[in-house]
């Protein structure tokens, strides 16, 4: 299996009414938990450009933080999903399915390296049901 | 509990050898042992820079169409990330730390969800009224 970073940059969101928000919202949560049926899902979210960020540099030996993005750039990570598959073919259909859910482009990495991750076995909601 | 992203751009990382470059992984796979006993870690990976991507996909009118590499041109690439699940921003700060101090490159923060997601309890919500 092999890792795959399904993800957008917020400059390639056009601007959606709270219905369409809604809407896209719901249809990435299906394609997730479509995702999560065939065992390839490991973590999908969205990143709130109003929302503070900030940025810590320890090179000098200790932590120091700053407010901010550490470089200030022309595009900014807007969301993404992350799925571990069998191969590319699979990794390009989840990253179609994502593509058509939101309306608007996905670019696709392979991770070089196997990752970490820790995909709760039962969400709280599923385990109570 | 509130998901942080801790990432870096590859171009924040600087020359290593590869023997540095193990150093500085077995340093980072202990300070995420500690965010897993600690119950916060989701997931990291550091390996992406601007040569890993594949493909790029867009949805016109409603189907998918693929083009090979990145979907735009950009001075800086992704180059890692890590998803920590923690209690508040301080907490957030304290393992974006650690890793800053284990790897010894920058680290930006930013916290989920975002504009796009509705959260669940208002979705769950809606689809009960829409049950009656």
């Amino acid at each position: 299996m092999t890792e795959y970073l399904i993800a957008f940059n917020g400059e390639w969101v056009p601007d959606y009414s709270e219905e369409q928000t809604r809407e896209i919202s719901r249809a990435v949560r299906a394609v997730r938990d479509e995702m999560r049926a065939a065992g390839v899902f490991v973590f999908l979210g969205g990143l709130d450009e109003e929302a503070p960020v900030f940025s810590v540099d320890a090179t000098s030996g200790t932590p120091v933080f700053s407010d901010g993005p550490y470089v200030e750039t022309k595009e900014h990570l807007g969301g993404l999903t992350i799925v571990d598959v069998a191969d590319e073919a699979e990794a390009r259909t989840w990253a179609a399915k994502i593509a058509v859910a939101c309306s608007w482009p996905q670019e696709v990495h392979r991770f070089q390296t196997p990752g970490r991750s820790q995909e709760p076995a039962a969400q709280p909601e599923e385990a109570a049901r | 509990m509130t998901e942080y992203l801790i990432a870096f751009n590859d171009e924040w990382v600087p020359e290593h050898t590869l023997d540095q470059l193990r150093e500085k992984s077995d340093r980072a796979r202990v300070v995420i042992e500690e965010m897993l006993a600690a119950g916060v870690f989701v997931f990291s990976n550091g390996g992406i820079d601007a040569s890993t991507a594949v493909c790029s996909v867009e949805a016109v009118d409603g189907e998918p169409v693929f083009t090979d590499g990145p979907y735009a041109e950009t001075k800086e690439h992704l180059g890692g990330l890590c998803v920590v699940d923690v209690p508040d921003e301080a907490a957030a700060r304290y393992w974006a730390g650690r890793l800053a101090v284990a790897l010894d490159w920058p680290q930006e923060v930013h916290p989920f969800p975002g504009r796009f997601e509705i959260p669940e309890r208002f979705l769950e919500a809606e689809d009960e009224e829409a049950a009656r």
